[in-house]
């Protein structure tokens, strides 16, 4: 959908409605991908040590709500370097105010999350996500589960912890 | 979401898993030709095109996960 008539229509719209209209389901969405983005790598295609990776990332639950806001901020970002804008602090934001240092950066930043992401242009570890055990099914059931009810960083921190103990352990994680 | 439009959720509720992967290893290599984009884009001092490639390009890496 064009943004401009987008905003056409919202400026029809009596303010009452304009108030109710759902304009967080999109991020919410980001939100959702960038979770994703941090469960791969622990999960590694249901590989050997996941329980240390888990061990050895900090305050996991502050990791889970940093990723969160990460992927607000590049919805709104991704925007700043393709269109004019009208920000909701009243301030235009204009593609040409992005600096060389920023694109450098964000062009950085990108090369790390593809090598992070290298192992989905790994044809072996492809065909592990193909048939993967049933194991790590029921694993991504119940941490996507519990995030998709539960919308805290703090219960996906604990069903990656849960997760950590039923690889060590051999306990079921919890439902 | 945006990098989602062309993607029918009813169809990716009833794929097969095969087909799922195969759509991962499209996308990874749709997020390196968007990198690749914005790095030619950083190079001919187009910075504002370049930025929003390499944040989609990130994006794209990201909606694998999914």
């Amino acid at each position: 959908m064009g943004e401009t008539y987008a905003v056409i229509t919202v400026s029809f719209m009596p303010a009452a409605v304009r108030a109710r209209i759902p304009l967080r389901e999109f991020l919410e969405g980001h939100r959702l991908k960038m979770m994703g983005a941090l469960m791969l790598p622990l999960l590694g295609a249901a590989q050997q040590g996941v329980a240390g990776r888990v061990a050895a990332m900090p305050n996991l639950a502050g990791v889970i709500s940093a990723t969160a806001q990460q992927a607000d901020d590049t919805n709104v970002a991704k925007q700043r370097g393709l269109y004019a804008d009208l920000l909701a602090n009243g301030k235009l934001s204009l593609p040409s105010e992005v600096t060389e240092g920023e694109a450098a950066e964000a062009v950085a930043r990108a090369r790390e999350v593809g090598a992070s992401a290298a192992l989905l242009h790994d044809q072996d570890a492809l065909a592990k996500f193909a048939d993967p055990p049933a194991e790590a099914l029921d694993l991504a059931a119940v941490v996507f589960g519990r995030y998709l009810d539960m919308d805290v960083a703090d219960a996906a921190a604990a069903a990656l912890a849960d997760m950590a103990g039923w690889f060590q352990d051999g306990e079921p994680p919890h439902e | 979401m945006a990098t989602l439009d062309g993607v029918d959720a009813n169809a990716v509720r009833t794929a097969d898993r095969r087909v799922l992967v195969g759509l991962a290893g499209a996308v990874a290599e749709n997020a390196r030709d968007l990198l690749a984009d914005a790095e030619l884009l950083l190079g001919a001092g187009r910075w504002a095109r370049a930025y929003s490639l390499a944040l989609l390009a990130a994006e794209e890496w990201a909606k694998l996960t999914q």
